[in-house]
């Protein structure tokens, strides 16, 4: 399926961008207004989902119908009031990635903002999908979104993500050798369906434990979670 | 084509799922364990009419298969089995089934186009000798490994080749590739039918279909969803009695081929048999046209097209210093700054003795692709460079040329062929290029009989009637003229040609070259290969438009005039007036790299080098002392990420004309030492490797990027070959830091001196050790450290 984005955060981008609140040149501003807009005008977002029930096998979520096991203790927490849960998958499509690599030729900075750009837009697809599915489906308390490479489910899930939602055949997206998702502006991710009001654990650079020495904001990067 | 209608199966997926199988990981697996149950599937299709059934081989490739533990071979073979005997004692025929593998290949994957070719090849070879009757790709997404699945199915099997693509509703694929991109490239290739399959219904498929029949000759295939899914129930909205009403209707627009996908089951193949049977699909008339594409660019040759000469080393030293350096950055430059100035299509030449240039050509043909959608021309003269060239492009493309010369002909047409290009004809032979047009009319002639001989369409063959320098042979230059329009006029081909020699020797030589190509544009020219980053020259092809009514309006006219940069000249002016004044405390080049003022630093150190200052001391007492400033403002916080970059930015283009005026001089370059850097095999983050890179050549070091997912012995053997004593490595996830550890255990155990750093996003200083590197760098700035360390 496909969803239009009309805006993301600026702030997350200059999060990203390792800004630790010097002023901002005008030159910059504008630099910052550019990429934003051709972020938005070159993404293709698209996203699929699949409802699973949850087996609950001793402390151990597992996705009923195929049987299969999530991993790691994060993820049992997360889902611990969770009957049932969302797999969700979405891309910017592979057009932003040749715009960022053009970018690098023709103007470096252009091409770091540009890449922190696109990690904001995903984010708000996601937020944009999940609140989607939740209208659509009627649910009144979700979990928090937790993404393969989250704290102790290995990011290997990621293949078990892709599969399940035939991600390549819905929207284009696959999987490397190295479990990295391609187009690489692209995010998968396990939201429990809640019977009571949920608390925040995961979510973005705001929510991770690792915000204030985080090498990839540093850099100007993310680690895509 | 047109006379008798072929059905195909529907979907097989629906069907296991119905008869209970559960699908896991790999479902062509069944033909294993179930073959009966996967025999009655097929069966029931027979019964239902289908012409052609799909053996289970969908996803039978070694990737997909890797988890069932089940050989390619064996899987095929047991499916291709199943069908069979499934169409035993019936005229049914067997498709070998082939679905994407499920990487994404690159530029944007880390599947390389070689090796899906063996993932393919090794399908093929086994569907064919367990006896398949022919190949179907279906479900294909990117054009890019349709090539290389079909490119195996020619060059290993007899197999006549299908292709279908999946399209979205805009009428392009998820990687962008549009309809008529698709019936280009594969008519080109030699496939035997085409078509669309799955995403959507047959009404909705139905625009994408009618633009596939006014872009190919070929027999159409049209396998449709069961209209569209319920994303919660998976259930689809159309039933088979109005799938077959809606197919019917594709007959009238010549589709000959019809099947279907997701959703569709025996009923619904019956209920269009039932429906359609007997009827004739319409006939097509087909517009041919003279035009080359990119998976995501057609280009069609119906005015005056540009095509940029730059990507050449001839003559350009510093293009061949970056040939011989494998600087992909400089070249990759070269061709993102012609597409932003105009042009249609890349000439790509790299031809420098002491480089192997066909795998040079492969390399550059690549990247490009990576950053331009630009249709490409591959230039050579050797056989083997061509055809390196034409197997990697993605898209239609043309070939820079052939000749009059009988043992030319011969040897490349065919490659041409075969790669479904266009071909340039110089209009000379082993005489020579003839004085006259009439002789090099005849010429022309000769090159397109015989590239006709060879199957390869008259609107593909583009003529070159060549021009010598008009101060050497003055007399000859209307020659190339007249024998233009003879091409055009009588022949009616498309003429190419290399229009800036005709100035070579003159002084103001644009003047000669763009009164030239005006003159020529209006005798038949209409692909010249030229510098689209030339003002007068661009100036001269839009006002050539305007007169000829091609430009409506005068539309493109105007809004090139309103992009003209009038303020350029004075800016400069005034920012070389600056490095004389210097009224501020800091020198004007400094703080035009602080501010990041790109034109300000090639203005500045253009006029620092006319007034006689060295290199040497531009780069030690300005260029560096201006970054280690900036460095020292992004360390305090005091300017962020882009600021930076932007002062490298501004830093590089001083470097570059620096590196201009040293090359010219042929001179030793300014290279404080050889670095290499690359991100590790398996990882394709490189935007943090970038940055180090442009900072590091700031610095005046030479680095030598192998880019993104390196293999490890790519890194050994470059170390070794180039004696570089410092590489640095970059990895950005946990999956493939151990790939990072096996790069340096390589280095080590070839006995190679050299120092190893890593940077990255998961690395800590305690890991960096552990995996033994012998440093850790943080960011960029602290690379430049370390380098300074080691080479000074």
């Amino acid at each position: 399926m496909e969803i239009e984005l009309s805006e993301f955060s600026k702030a997350e981008v200059l999060q990203y961008l390792g800004w630790r609140g010097s002023e901002i040149p005008q030159n910059i501003q504008n630099q910052l207004e550019e990429c934003i807009k051709i972020t938005l005008d070159t993404v293709k977002p698209r996203w699929t989902y699949k409802v699973f029930d949850i087996d609950w096998q001793h402390e151990t979520p597992v996705l009923k119908e195929p049987g299969v096991h999530l991993i790691g203790n994060d993820i049992a927490v997360m889902l611990k009031d969770c009957k049932k849960c969302v797999l969700m998958a979405a891309t910017l499509g592979a057009d932003i990635e040749r715009v960022i690599r053009m970018a690098e030729i023709r103007n470096m900075s252009n091409a770091i903002i540009l890449d922190c750009c696109g990690s904001s837009a995903i984010e708000a697809v996601c937020d944009k999908v999940e609140k989607e599915i939740k209208e659509k489906l009627n649910i009144k308390w979700f979990t928090d979104r937790f993404s393969p490479g989250y704290g102790d489910m290995p990011i290997s899930f990621q293949s078990e993500m892709v599969g399940l939602l035939d991600t390549q055949r819905q929207i284009g997206l696959t999987l490397t050798d190295s479990c990295i998702l391609t187009p690489r502006k692209s995010v998968t991710a396990i939201i429990g369906i809640a019977e009571t009001k949920q608390t925040k654990r995961f979510r973005g650079c705001a929510y991770c434990s690792m915000f204030e020495n985080c090498r990839f904001r540093k850099a100007g990067k993310t680690c895509g979670r | 084509m047109g006379d008798k209608i072929i059905y195909l199966d529907g979907a097989m997926g629906t069907m296991l799922q119905r008869n209970g199988l559960a699908a896991g990981h790999s479902p062509e697996v069944l033909c294993l364990t179930e073959p009966e149950k996967i025999k009655a599937i097929h069966k029931a299709y027979i019964d239902a009419g289908s012409d052609i059934i799909y053996a289970n081989t969908f996803g039978a490739n070694s990737y997909k298969l890797q988890k069932s533990g089940e050989s390619v071979e064996k899987v095929v073979k047991a499916a291709v089995k199943c069908a069979k005997d499934a169409a035993n004692g019936t005229k049914c025929k067997v498709a070998l089934d082939i679905g994407p593998i499920g990487q994404l290949l690159e530029p944007y994957g880390t599947l390389s186009f070689e090796n899906a070719y063996e993932i393919f090849k090794e399908m093929l070879v086994a569907g064919e000798s367990a006896g398949a009757d022919l190949v179907i790709f279906e479900t294909m997404t990117d054009l890019y490994e349709v090539k290389a699945g079909v490119l195996a199915a020619k060059e290993n099997t007899k197999l006549p080749i299908y292709v279908t693509m999946t399209f979205e509703q805009n009428g392009r694929t998820f990687t962008g590739c549009s309809v008529e991109s698709m019936a280009m490239t594969l008519e080109g290739l030699g496939v035997d039918a085409m078509g669309v399959n799955c995403s959507l219904g047959p009404k909705e498929l139905m625009p994408i279909v009618e633009r596939l029949c006014n872009a190919t000759v070929l027999p159409i295939i049209v396998k449709a969803n069961a209209g569209l899914p319920d994303p919660s129930t998976s259930e689809y909205d159309i039933d088979a009695v109005e799938f077959a009403e809606l197919m019917e209707e594709y007959l009238s627009m010549g589709v000959s081929i019809l099947g279907g996908c997701c959703g569709t089951t025996p009923e619904y193949i019956s209920e269009i048999v039932k429906r359609t049977q007997g009827e004739t699909p319409a006939k097509r008339e087909i517009i041919r046209h003279s035009e080359v594409c990119s998976p995501t660019n057609v280009v069609r040759i119906d005015g005056v097209r540009v095509i940029g000469e730059r990507i050449n080393p001839t003559g350009k030293k510093r293009f061949q210093q970056a040939l011989g350096e494998g600087d992909m950055d400089y070249i990759l430059h070269q061709a993102v700054e012609q597409a932003d100035a105009g042009a249609h299509i890349l000439d790509v030449n790299v031809g420098l003795p002491g480089i192997d240039e066909a795998q040079m050509m492969v390399k550059v043909v690549k990247a490009i692709q990576g950053v331009t959608d630009l249709p490409l021309q591959i230039d050579s003269t050797k056989p083997e460079v061509l055809e390196a060239g034409l197997r990697v492009v993605n898209g239609k493309a043309i070939v820079n040329s052939v000749n009059g010369e009988e043992e030319v002909l011969e040897k490349i047409l065919p490659i041409a062929k075969k790669y479904g290009a266009a071909v340039v004809g110089l209009t000379m032979d082993s005489n020579g290029l003839p004085p006259t047009a009439e002789e090099r009319f005849v010429i022309a002639e000769r090159i397109m009989k015989r590239a006709m001989e060879y199957g390869i369409p008259k609107e593909d063959v583009f003529i070159d009637c060549l021009t010598l320098t008009v101060s050497a042979e003055q007399d000859k230059a209307v020659e190339t003229l007249k024998a233009m329009q003879m091409v055009r006029d009588n022949l009616g081909l498309h003429c190419v040609l290399g229009v800036s020699n005709i100035s070579f020797g003159l002084p103001c030589r644009e003047l000669v070259t763009t009164g030239f190509l005006t003159l020529a544009m209006s005798y038949g020219l209409d692909m010249p290969i030229i510098n689209p980053n030339s003002l007068p020259v661009m100036n001269a092809i839009r006002v050539f438009n305007v007169i000829y009514n091609r430009d409506k309006n005068s539309q493109e006219y105007i809004e090139a005039c309103m992009k003209m940069p009038q303020q350029t000249v004075a800016a400069n002016v005034q920012a070389v007036q600056k490095t004389n004044e210097s009224t501020e405390e800091q020198p004007p080049l400094i703080r035009a790299v602080e501010k990041g003022l790109k034109e300000d630093c090639k203005a500045i150190t253009q006029s620092l080098l006319e007034n006689s200052m060295t290199e040497l001391d531009i780069v030690n007492t300005l260029l560096i002392p201006a970054l280690d400033l900036v460095g020292d403002r992004f360390e305090k916080g005091e300017i962020f990420l882009p600021q930076l970059i932007n002062s490298a930015g501004a830093a590089q283009e001083a470097f570059e004309i620096i590196k201009k005026s040293i090359a010219a001089k042929g001179a030793k370059s300014v290279s404080k030492g050889k670095i290499i850097v690359a991100t590790v095999k398996g990882d394709i983050h490189d935007i943090g490797k970038n940055i180090v890179k442009t900072i590091l050549e700031n610095y005046g070091y030479q680095v030598l990027d192998l880019g993104r997912d390196v293999p490890i012995e790519t890194v050994v053997n470059t170390a070794i070959e180039q004696n570089v004593k410092l590489i640095g490595l970059s990895a950005l996830m946990t999956t493939t830091l151990g790939s990072m550890e096996e790069t340096i255990k390589a280095l080590r155990n070839a006995g190679h001196d050299c120092k190893v750093w890593v940077g990255g996003a998961v690395l800590t200083p305690e890991y960096a050790k552990k995996i033994g590197a012998d440093f850790y760098a943080r960011d960029a700035k602290e690379s430049v450290d370390i380098a300074r360390d080691i080479l000074g």
